[in-house]
């Protein structure tokens, strides 16, 4: 019997998880080592420090997560937040933010460096929208439509606190087309995709593609 | 050359946009071209240019062009 709950601090290591294999969507290449020019491990230490400082309306917040729980163990999670609610900062200042203040300034030169080939793939989040990243459920775990509970969730919590909530949005990798169909089982329509043409891009992420799907509420 | 002029004109070169289309009012996170990685790009070079070391809690008060130019100001002072 699984249980859907909101995360906690006991399910970072689960949430770094999450965080990490979303990024890669089913590749090697996680952008958060390699524009900084960090290892895995440095990441995963990285974001422990983020996601201890708690800071709510981001991706890199624990409350920003609902976990589902199987047997006491925490086993799928998926991020959502309203984007800049009630004139709170954008999630992207706040993401930018807990990033420069983990990092060393040899990481902050990197990024200097390689921000050149990811520039203008990711889209502006909207506000008042329900924003849903960080997707993934245990592979053991998978075919229970995990995932789609706790976006469910997600959709339930935002209209109890935002009641005119008009949608929610996500953005995916060009390459996760899996992601894309299990989107569209729920509702998702694909409005834009944009496209990186820089050679390099692949060397830093997954994929030179992303993808907004919307779903009206 | 006033903070708020050399932020513009800082600002503007990681942007890649004129001083003059910058509109210090607005929040930054709805400026054009201000994203994550942008955002990290032009706290460090203010911190460089101005040899100024921003905390957590200062960076997230942050609203728009305007109040960083206060916020380097007070660490100045």
């Amino acid at each position: 019997m699984y249980k859907i709950r909101k995360a906690t601090e006991t399910d970072i290591p689960f949430l770094i998880e999450t965080i990490i294999q979303a990024e890669k969507s089913g590749t090697d290449k996680l952008g958060l080592a390699t524009l900084f020019d960090l290892s895995e491990d440095e990441v995963r230490s990285n974001l422990t420090a983020i996601l201890e400082e708690e800071m709510e309306g981001c991706e890199f917040s624990v409350t920003s997560f609902l976990v589902a729980e199987y047997e006491g163990e925490t086993v799928a999670a998926v991020g959502g937040w309203i984007e800049a609610f009630e004139g709170a900062t954008a999630s992207a200042t706040l993401r930018a933010n807990l990033i420069l203040f983990t990092i060393s300034t040899a990481a902050r030169e990197a990024i200097q460096r390689n921000k050149k080939y990811v520039e203008n793939l990711n889209f502006d989040r909207e506000p008042d929208t329900l924003q849903i990243e960080y997707v993934y459920v245990a592979s053991a775990h998978r075919g229970q439509q995990l995932a789609g509970q706790l976006i469910a969730a997600h959709i339930k919590h935002a209209r109890q606190i935002f009641p005119s909530i008009k949608k929610a949005q996500v953005q995916i990798f060009g390459n996760n087309e899996k992601a894309e169909k299990a989107y569209q089982k729920i509702g998702f329509v694909t409005q834009k995709t944009n496209t990186l043409t820089h050679a390099d891009t692949l060397n830093f992420l997954p994929h030179h593609e992303k993808k907004l799907m919307e779903l009206h509420l | 050359m006033n903070t708020l002029t050399q932020l513009k004109t800082l600002i503007a070169g990681e942007l890649k946009k004129p001083a003059e289309e910058l509109d210090e009012n607005i929040e930054v996170g709805n400026i054009s071209g201000w994203d994550s990685m942008t955002h990290i790009a032009i706290i460090t070079a203010i911190e460089e240019q101005f040899d100024i070391k921003f905390k957590l809690r200062e960076i997230n008060n942050i609203t728009n062009i305007i109040s960083i130019a206060e916020l380097v100001e007070k660490k100045q002072s």
